[in-house]
């Protein structure tokens, strides 16, 4: 099965070529598919990658200096990916990093991919992928398999036919088309099983290595650890400021100016980016919850989110948090179908708990309680934050623009369902209805 | 539960007036705002407010925010954005895809620097057009002195039984105000928190409305809302046309098809509770107390993208019937909604308006609906609609079927090149297989509109005074 990654490439920038930079970066977003610097349509490793220039900024009263970010999300191992980037678009990627501070341009293209490892960050605290073991190519070639069925049955009403028949039609169709040949790719999902089975096991196993009283002091002092931990998160959460809606005009101003920016990329395509990044709340309790609560996102969008749906929302292609900067800040990328005012009203409606899960423990979150509730259900603060933190995207490329999460799925079960041996009538109809 | 400050309220937004069968929206511009106050003053005594029954007249005032800014009020909290930026700014323009033919430099009156932008709306309401001009006549003298300048007023008479152009029955399915609920026979997934309607009061969320609000602390939102105005061209020809061509010129399938389009039959009668033809019980043709998954979760009998599932998808979408409905209830308006310019046929019966289709008559082609509608979030509620649901060709699980009746593909230019519109696609699911219509062209087009605030009656009072 195919395995989609996730890089997040984060070089330092030279202060004074943060501008002529932006330049360029608006050069090959013009033209994001086939500009002469980057053509991005000829990677066929990437889902969707973005470049963000990540801003001069003071953080408890240091200066954090300018970054450039390059991430994708691509198909298999990662040396081919970087690859391909080098060898398709070097010349391209040279002009980009010209603008980093220790990148050597001269370089052969194992030094630069060097480079590119050397300043990766580790994979993402955590990662959710919408769907699972297919490939860029795979995803278009299915694309490609359903547009000519839909042909097909509208030129030729199958008014006077059985779903059997029907189906033989299409089969036959298909196989004149010359598009019976593509094997659907075999997908094997992990499942809840795996963690629940490893605890129980490592139970069993102090239980009989150590001893049973083991366990259970141990049992106890997690439940203690865990009263500790909620009494103190009370008080926090009682006492952290949260976002105002800022009636100082000279901010207002210029959050409303970033806004504006924000707007003109929105809504082009099916699919829209979103770029956020939020300072953590100081202190070791608050990168420990969040690094947790990451953590358990993670295991989560592995073993059981990983059917097309996050929470409840079925429209994230791709989605990943990574903790930046020494701890301190928090940068999450996602891709996903329709406007930004859906995507939040579905932060609100379908996952809210683990999203204020994950962002109570960043700077001016609206006020939570016991870490998960309220919070997001607070809309319009919600929104208002989430703007506030949004940073602008320079660069953003999808590879299937016309395509939701929710098509991508069903293509996959119409491809699946014309190699399959044996339907029953139920089966054929129920496949019928995905077309 | 809350109660609503019915007497602080404008009428409209408790009440559509449905005796008063004609209207007229007079669309103004403020040159002198010392003028403007004395107008508000003039006209607070005969404003309609909520606790009146309005049986012989009713009048009712809103602002844009061009309009508001000119009474410099003091805000210490602002409006909302999308209200601060105009229906005819290029955000919105973006938001609710407004190029091509709907694009705002086609619009007969609400667009910047065109001379046609507003600042007041007044509504009157009247047992018919022609009254207006005799029961107002004291309004329009006020008007007069006052020297705002009239830019255009838009008429309104009610078609018969209630219809829109198209000839169906139209301002049916509307959402009841929770705390007017014990009145109406209403089921739970149709009543909705005042707070979505009127500012001041909890929303779905179980918050309130950010609201703006003066320097001096009043609440200039309180029992006020957004109201969304436009005026929607309706090609009544071009619908009909299409409708028997792909019917083999036969009347009744034309209608079905239509009704498949509209999600109801021109009587009313919602076709997911009939689906093979009209129903005869009237009861149905006001029928709201319906829901898609149950019943017709594939779409098999009102398709997926039909308006009125569209418009309001109720428990459908997401294979999750008890969050759809959570999701559908926060993304509701209230329709206030009236046709404008002269019927096919007078009566609006279907058959005989399809009759004179084939027979070569030509509607009027000024004919279509000023469509109104009031929410608290312009954002979350109408935009939404329009874009999320109307204009969204990936509703739901669908590939390709913006609204047929107001959706459009409604993309941005890239690199400053307009990208044409493209026909519409339309999917009947069936079984066993699905059928498609793919040149579906564009019923509808936009002509006009605004974002206004109808402000309580407290408020008026401030403005008057400010
Ligand atoms: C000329 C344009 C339009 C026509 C002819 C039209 C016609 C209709 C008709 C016949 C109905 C069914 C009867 C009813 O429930 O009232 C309806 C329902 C509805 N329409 Fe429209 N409409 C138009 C524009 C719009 C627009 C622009 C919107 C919002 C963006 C909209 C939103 C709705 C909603 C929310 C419903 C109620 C759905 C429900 O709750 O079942 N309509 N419309």
């Amino acid at each position: 099965m195919i395995k989609q990654h996730a890089l997040t490439v984060i070089a330092r920038l030279r202060q004074e070529s943060v501008p002529g930079l932006r330049v360029l970066l608006d050069m090959i977003d013009q033209d994001i598919e086939s500009n002469s610097i980057i053509p991005f349509s000829r990677l066929t490793t990437i889902h969707f990658a973005r470049f963000v220039i990540l801003e001069a900024s003071e953080l408890d009263g240091e200066m954090i200096p300018p970054q450039l970010s390059f991430s994708s999300n691509f198909d298999g191992p990662l040396d081919d990916h970087l690859k391909e980037l080098f060898s398709v678009a070097g010349s391209g990627f040279d002009q980009v990093y010209q603008h980093c501070a220790d990148y050597n341009a001269e370089g052969d293209i194992s030094q630069k991919i060097a480079y590119f490892k050397q300043h990766s960050l580790p994979p993402p605290n955590a990662f959710y992928i919408g769907h699972r073991g297919l490939s860029v190519q795979m995803i278009q070639k299915q694309n490609q398999i359903r547009n000519a069925i839909e042909m097909f049955l509208n030129q030729n009403p199958q008014d006077n036919y059985k779903p059997s028949e029907i189906r033989q039609n299409i089969l036959n169709f298909l196989e004149s088309a010359g598009l019976r040949d593509i094997k659907p790719p075999e997908i094997v999902l992990r499942t809840l099983w795996g963690p629940v089975l490893i605890l129980l096991g490592s139970i069993l196993l102090l239980g009989l290595v150590i001893s049973w009283a083991f366990v259970l002091k141990l049992f106890i002092a997690i439940v203690v650890f865990l009263i500790i931990w909620t009494i103190i998160l009370r008080m926090k959460e009682k006492t952290d400021p949260e976002i105002q809606i800022e009636t100082d005009d000279w901010k207002k101003d210029n959050l409303i100016q970033k806004i504006q920016t924000l707007k003109k990329d929105e809504d082009f395509v099916v699919q829209n980016q979103l770029t956020h990044l939020v300072p953590i709340k100081k202190g070791l309790f608050r990168l420990i919850t969040l690094k947790a609560v990451l953590w358990a996102i993670n295991l989560l969008a592995n073993v059981f989110y990983n059917k097309g749906k996050l929470g409840n929302i079925p429209t994230i292609h791709f989605a990943r948090w990574v903790i930046i900067d020494n701890n301190r800040r928090l940068l999450f990328f996602s891709n996903f179908d329709g406007s930004w005012e859906s995507y939040l009203g579905d932060f609100i409606d379908k996952a809210a708990v683990g999203l204020t899960g994950v962002w109570s423990n960043s700077e001016l979150f609206p006020k939570t309680k016991f870490l998960v509730f309220e919070g997001a259900t607070d809309e319009e603060r919600f929104k208002y934050w989430t703007r506030t933190y949004q940073i602008t995207t320079q660069v953003w490329y999808t590879a299937y623009k016309n395509l939701t999460v929710v098509n991508v799925l069903n293509n996959n079960e119409i491809h699946q369902g014309i190699w399959k041996e044996k339907m029953t009538e139920n089966e054929i109809i129920d496949w019928l209805r995905k077309l | 539960m809350e109660t609503l400050q019915i007497e602080d309220i404008q009428g409209i937004l408790i009440r559509g007036y449905k005796n008063l069968r004609g209207a007229r929206f007079i669309l103004c511009q403020i040159t002198d705002v010392q003028a403007a106050r004395q107008l508000i003053s003039d006209l607070l005594p005969v404003i309609t407010r909520g606790d009146e029954k309005a049986e012989e007249k009713a009048l009712n005032i809103a602002f844009t925010y061009k309009g508001v800014q000119k009474f410099n009020m003091n805000l210490s909290r602002n409006f909302s954005e999308e209200f601060q930026e105009g229906m005819d700014s290029v955000d919105r323009q973006r938001i609710l895809g407004d190029y091509n033919s709907n694009d705002p430099k086609y619009w007969h009156w609400g667009v910047r620097n065109s001379g046609t932008e507003i600042d007041l709306i007044i509504m009157l309401f009247a047992p018919s057009n022609n009254a207006i001009d005799t029961i107002f006549s004291q309004v329009y003298e006020n008007i007069r002195k006052s020297g705002v300048l009239v830019v255009k007023e838009l008429n309104s008479e009610k078609l018969e039984n209630d219809r829109e152009h198209f000839g169906f029955h139209d301002g049916v399915s509307q959402p009841v105000l929770e705390s007017m609920s014990r009145k109406k026979n209403a089921t739970d997934d149709n009543i909705i928190a005042d707070g979505e309607f009127i500012f001041g009061y909890t929303n779905e969320y179980g918050k309130e409305a950010i609201s703006p609000t003066l320097t001096n602390g009043f609440d200039f939102g309180k029992n006020g809302s957004y109201m969304v105005f436009r005026q929607i061209q309706q090609e009544v020809h071009t619908f009909w046309d299409f409708m028997l061509r792909h019917s083999n010129q036969d009347n009744d399938a034309a209608i079905h098809l239509a009704a498949k389009m509209m999600g109801r039959y021109p009587s009313g009668t919602p076709i997911t509770l009939s689906p093979l033809k009209d129903s005869e019980d009237p009861e149905m043709f006001m029928e709201n107390n319906f829901n898609f998954y149950k019943d017709d979760k594939y779409g098999d009998k009102c398709p997926i993208g039909a308006h009125i599932r569209k418009a309001n998808p109720r428990d459908g979408v997401n294979d999750n019937p008890e969050e759809s409905t959570t999701v559908s209830k926060r993304h509701r308006i209230l329709r206030r909604g009236r046709p404008y310019g002269p019927p096919l046929i007078e009566d609006m019966n279907v058959p005989k308006m399809l009759d004179a289709i084939k027979a070569g008559q030509m509607p009027e082609e000024n004919i279509g609906l000023h469509f109104i509608c009031f929410n608290t979030n312009i954002s979350r509620q109408f935009e939404f609609i329009q874009q999320q649901w109307m204009n969204n060709k990936k509703f739901d699980h669908l590939y390709n079927d913006p609204d047929p009746i107001i959706g459009v593909d409604g993309k941005p230019p890239v690199n400053g090149t307009n990208k044409p519109e493209p026909p519409g696609e339309f999917t009947l699911q069936a079984c066993p297989v699905r059928k498609k219509l793919l040149d579906v062209p564009q019923f509808t087009k936009i002509k006009g509109g605004a974002y206004f605030f109808l402000p309580g009656l407290d408020a008026l009072q401030q403005m008057q005074k400010s």
